[in-house]
């Protein structure tokens, strides 16, 4: 019986080992298929500024952050599954047709609010490839636009008239280039000091606006207070759209206000580090570079904020996660050796450099406007240097604001590691056999 | 010291023990037998509180054992057919381990003291592994000795031992008794209950059949009597007569022996003699042959007659 | 007289504990594991320290914490199997009934069993002080408050992994059944992680309805799983520790107590239940 037993426990096994094997190729043979749904296309606020992303139809929920505009557009789509990402990707381009409807948000069983769609536009103060953005809707929104309109508009207005004065430029330099030459034919000996004094002076060209304004488009803005909704699209004949239904998570942060650091390896120009936790510790090997960019940062629901940023990113409802918000930059970087101050670091523009050649890398070099005059900085940062002469020990990164006050939640602890000594802990690792042989050994001597 | 009141144990529907009623004084050395598969041994885990009866309780020292499970075991001994050592261990670091779980005081005397009693001491420190079947069952004995208990519950305890080991047992046994402690023996081997026990239960099919002292029990079990007679000559005219008696139920003759059968209730040897006379025989002796335990408890497991229900 | 049982029943698990505990501790076994526990984690800090070099950094609060986790799963699927046949070789080999002939319930047996591979694994936790001080010592990696919130969180997942051990041998008779059905068990519960792993990254809505319905009985099941399984409550705490929630983590601790007391119960009225002789 017993054996019968083991055997079926044995069998069991078997199968399920088979069954999970058959499940992985039948993973792989899965192809790729159009599906057309309805999806909603969302610009949501992240704390810094807006992204963008759309909610498939798998997914149930979308998170928002609470207090805040945030768009979001039903739209019918081609979707397909991505097996490389794991993810469904949106066929936007093949199509992308508006669902007609209001929406309606629902707390409990109850329609709290009736959505009606209105225009929005992203306004970027930083420029289009700044992260801080603001959204308007109705007349806010159209007056935004239009203000970029009317900077477009002057703006082309400069570059034309900066065109004009390029060609006149041209024309007198060419103009004073000959009048040199012939005077210098002539024998006549002319000084540096009128050359320079004389010389045309080459047209400034323009700025573009410093801020960009998205042509206002017309979606549901929701800015509800903190709590679990329910969302769904009435259509203009009353009843409710197919698959529109999905809950809605409004959440904010639970602390904020932090601080934070990235982190840029001097030889990892495209991995950037954080260390956004005081108790995060910095192991090096004391050979380092380190580029410190110090950051004001909030603290969301790692779920919650995976999922803000794309509806399809997984996350767990009990971890926490530090978000960038702002870069701090007026403070000076402190690298301290418990009391003893050994740096004193100043914020500094750098420029990241190719470097020509079969070794296709890049250097970090500081930015010297003068010997970079058409380039900007690529970051500005706090370069640490760590030297392989520093004592192998426990240092700290802290900063100073003006008058020697400490940035609060700014310490961290920055580590050298003693790589030397890693062949020794093989060597640590027969301890217990040492205490085993002793207890052996003492047995032996007391029975004999 | 030991008592059950309507002991009952069910397995599945089956009756291992049924209304078992058991009665052991103080000092006495009771010897429970019954054939394979009677329930002894699930009465004994019943006793011991290891199995749970379906109904029924158990008193051992007066005490109820489902209440005080623990201090009634620490004060009994057991030892059973098979002693079941720990092999990796001494006979030393094994009497100390149950030195230690019984709270034995000065243990180390103790345990000194019953290996040099049992012939053990020299063994102290060989493993169990290497111990033979005799010296086990010493060890178990010298286990079930250590914290000085007042009843030792025995499970076929002489079972599988040479004769000197049986006797050095029994004798151990008797010397145990003699201090005072109340014996129970769980047996197969008939003569040994009927040489040490000086109270019998017979137990057949979860049924405690037959409960009193050896004599009683031999007298209510033998209502027969076999005589033996030797005679000068035999003769038919003898065998004739005889067979007219009514307390006589069966003749056997064999040469010059005849074998009669007759019944217990009165003493017929002089009738018979007599009567033997009568025809010209010479009766050279008379033996009787009394049911010895062992015919009893064959008789009686066989025709699983209750010889408490005759008395009720 | 419930207060004399209660003492005695003290005494009786002390006494089974410290039988057992001489004899775990007197053989080669547990520094076996540990030293082989060791080793991983070795390897893994090695690695560790191989992949700070240059400008290469590694930023963590607790990077011993998961050598720490990996030599605490070794060290329980050991303490696991010595506590799965535990019981089931003592019926095996009838000394069980001997023991039960003393002062002894099936309760004080299966505590001192409980006792026992906890006391072991406290003298591994006492091996795991030293040899983490060392790594300190030698490598700079440092001994936080986290690795002591982690090696405690260990103590109580070790727990369940002892309780599940006992409660598998409870069931069984024989030694061999015991590491069977341990080890079916576990490789049960594997193949649940990582069916489910397979199937979440198939295309939800493109998959036929069986294995629709494959991917949502599995995700259920491997919730129920994640209760289950003993060595899911050290990941859990460990995770808890990383993600720095306190109430996480004394919750995760709440859960393992509650888990390991209820085994135990199951355990103990099983033993009852089934007897001395299985």
């Amino acid at each position: 019986m017993k054996i019968v037993k083991c055997r079926f426990v044995l069998f069991s096994l078997t199968l399920i080992i088979g069954w999970v094997f058959c499940l992985a190729t039948l993973s792989g043979a899965q192809a790729p298929e159009l599906r057309e749904q309805l999806v909603y296309g969302l610009s949501v606020f992240n704390g810094r500024g807006y992204t963008g992303g759309f909610t498939p139809r798998t997914e149930d929920t979308i998170y928002l952050m609470a207090d805040k505009n945030n768009a979001i557009s039903a739209r019918i789509t081609l979707v397909y599954f991505w097996p490389i990402t794991g993810k469904y990707v949106a066929g936007f381009q093949a199509l992308n047709e508006e669902v007609e409807g209001v929406l309606e948000v629902l707390k409990g069983e109850k329609v709290i609010k009736t959505l009606e769609k209105e225009d929005n536009s992203r306004y970027y103060p930083e420029g289009y490839y700044g992260e801080a953005c603001l959204l308007y809707k109705g007349e806010e929104a159209r007056a935004y636009f239009e203000k970029f309109m009317g900077a477009i508009e002057e703006y082309y207005k400069q570059i034309a008239e900066y065109q004009q004065a390029q060609i006149e430029y041209e024309k007198n330099f060419n103009d004073f280039l000959e009048e040199i030459k012939e005077r210098r034919e002539a024998g006549e000996e002319i000084e540096k000091e009128e050359i320079e004094e004389r010389m045309p002076r080459e047209p400034t060209p323009p700025s573009p606006p410093q801020f960009y304004v998205t042509p206002p488009t017309k979606d549901y803005v929701i800015n509800l207070p903190l709590g679990h909704y329910k969302i769904r699209l009435r259509a203009e004949d009353g009843t409710i759209v197919q698959d529109s239904e999905k809950d809605l998570v409004l959440f904010t942060c639970r602390r904020e206000g932090g601080t934070g650091y990235g982190i840029i390896p001097g030889n990892r120009w495209t991995r950037k580090e954080s260390c956004d936790d005081p108790s995060w510790i910095i192991y090096a090997a004391g050979e380092n570079t380190l580029y410190f960019n110090p950051f004001i940062q909030d603290e969301y629901n790692e779920l919650y904020y995976n999922k803000l940023e794309d509806p399809q990113n997984r996350g767990r409802e009990e971890g926490w996660k530090w978000v960038h918000i702002k870069s701090i930059e007026d403070v000076t970087l402190l690298f301290s050796k418990g009391e003893e101050i050994l740096q004193r670091i100043v914020r500094l523009p750098y420029y990241v450099e190719q470097i020509s050649g079969p070794e296709l890398g890049y250097e970090i070099v500081e930015f010297d406007p003068v010997k970079m005059p058409d380039r900007q900085p690529t970051f500005e940062g706090y370069k640490l240097e760590l030297a392989s002469t520093l004592q192998k020990t426990s240092y700290e990164i802290n900063m100073e604001k003006e008058e020697g006050e400490l940035f609060q939640g700014g310490k961290r602890e920055i580590r050298l590691v003693r790589k030397e000594k890693a062949k020794w802990l093989y060597i640590l690792s027969i301890f217990p056999l040492g205490v085993g042989l002793v207890v052996f050994v003492g047995r032996r001597r007391l029975k004999s | 010291m030991i008592k059950t009141d309507g002991l009952i144990k069910e397995y599945d529907g089956f009756r291992a023990v049924d209304n078992l009623n058991l009665k052991v004084k103080e000092g006495e050395i009771y010897g429970f037998l019954g054939p394979n598969g009677a329930g002894k041994t699930t009465t004994i885990l019943m006793l011991l509180g290891i199995l749970e009866p379906t109904q029924g309780k158990v008193y051992l020292f007066g005490q109820d054992m489902a209440k005080d499970f623990l201090t009634i075991k620490k004060k009994i001994g057991v030892v059973s057919e098979k002693q079941y050592l720990y092999k990796e261990m001494s006979a030393g670091q094994y009497l100390s381990f149950f030195a230690d779980l019984y709270g034995v005081k000065n243990s180390k005397k103790r345990i000194n003291g019953l290996l040099e009693k049992l012939n053990l001491l020299e063994v102290k420190n060989r493993k169990l592994g290497a111990f033979s079947r005799g010296m086990q069952q010493k060890l178990g004995f010298a286990r079930a000795l250590l914290h000085d208990p007042e009843l030792l519950l025995l499970d076929e305890p002489v079972s599988g031992l040479d004769p000197t080991g049986i006797k050095r047992i029994r004798d151990l046994i008797e010397e145990e008794n003699k201090k005072g402690r109340t014996i129970f023996i769980s047996s197969h081997l008939l003569s040994e209950v009927e040489r040490l026990c000086g109270k019998v239960g017979i137990i057949n099919k979860g049924r405690l059949l037959a409960e009193d002292s050896m004599d009683n029990l031999k007298k209510k079990l033998t209502d027969v009597v076999e005589l033996q007679i030797e005679l000068s000559q035999m003769k038919k005219e003898i065998v004739d007569t005889l067979s007219a008696f009514d307390f006589i139920e069966e003749i056997k003759e064999e040469g010059n022996l005849l074998t009669l059968k007759i019944k217990a209730d009165k003493d017929y040897r002089a009738q018979i003699s007599e009567a033997i006379s009568g025809q010209g025989g010479v009766v050279l002796g008379i033996k009787t042959k009394e049911m010895s335990l062992e015919e009893a408890f064959i008789t009686i497991t066989e025709k699983n007659i209750s010889l408490l229900a005759k008395e009720d | 007289m419930a207060g004399k049982e209660l003492s005695l029943s003290i005494h009786t698990m002390k006494a089974l504990a410290k039988r057992d505990l001489y004899s775990t501790l007197s053989s080669w076994g547990i520094y076996i594991t540990t030293f082989v526990s060791f080793v991983a984690s070795s390897f893994i800090l090695k690695n560790f320290l191989g992949s700070i070099k240059g400008d290469d950094i590694l930023i963590s609060a607790d990077p011993l914490n998961y050598p720490l986790f990996i030599s605490t799963i070794i060290i329980s699927f050991y303490l696991a199997l010595l506590s799965a046949i535990s019981i089931s070789r003592e019926k095996d080999q009838g000394t069980l009934e001997v023991l039960f002939y003393g002062p002894v319930s099936s309760s004080s047996y299966i505590l001192g069993k409980y006792i026992k591979n906890i006391l072991t694994y406290f003298v591994v936790v006492l091996f795991f002080l030293v040899y983490f001080w060392g790594v300190s010592l030698l490598t700079n990696m440092g001994f936080s408050s986290r690795l002591g919130k982690a090696i405690l969180t260990s103590i109580f997942s070790v727990s369940c992994v002892i309780s599940f051990g006992l409660f598998i041998s409870s069931l069984t008779k024989k030694m061999r059944n015991s590491i069977i059905w341990l080890i079916g068990v576990l490789i049960l519960f594997l193949a649940v992680e990582v069916g489910q792993t397979i199937l979440l990254g198939l295309p939800q809505g493109e998959v036929s309805s069986i294995l629709t319905y494959l991917s949502d009985t599995l995700s259920v099941v491997s919730r129920g799983a994640n209760w289950i399984s003993p060595f899911s409550y050290l990941s859990r705490g460990i995770d808890a520790i990383s993600l720095d929630n306190s109430f996480l983590w004394g919750l995760n601790i709440l859960y393992s107590i509650i888990y390991s007391v209820i085994l135990l119960v199951l355990s103990i009225s099983i033993l009852k239940r089934k007897g001395v002789r299985g």
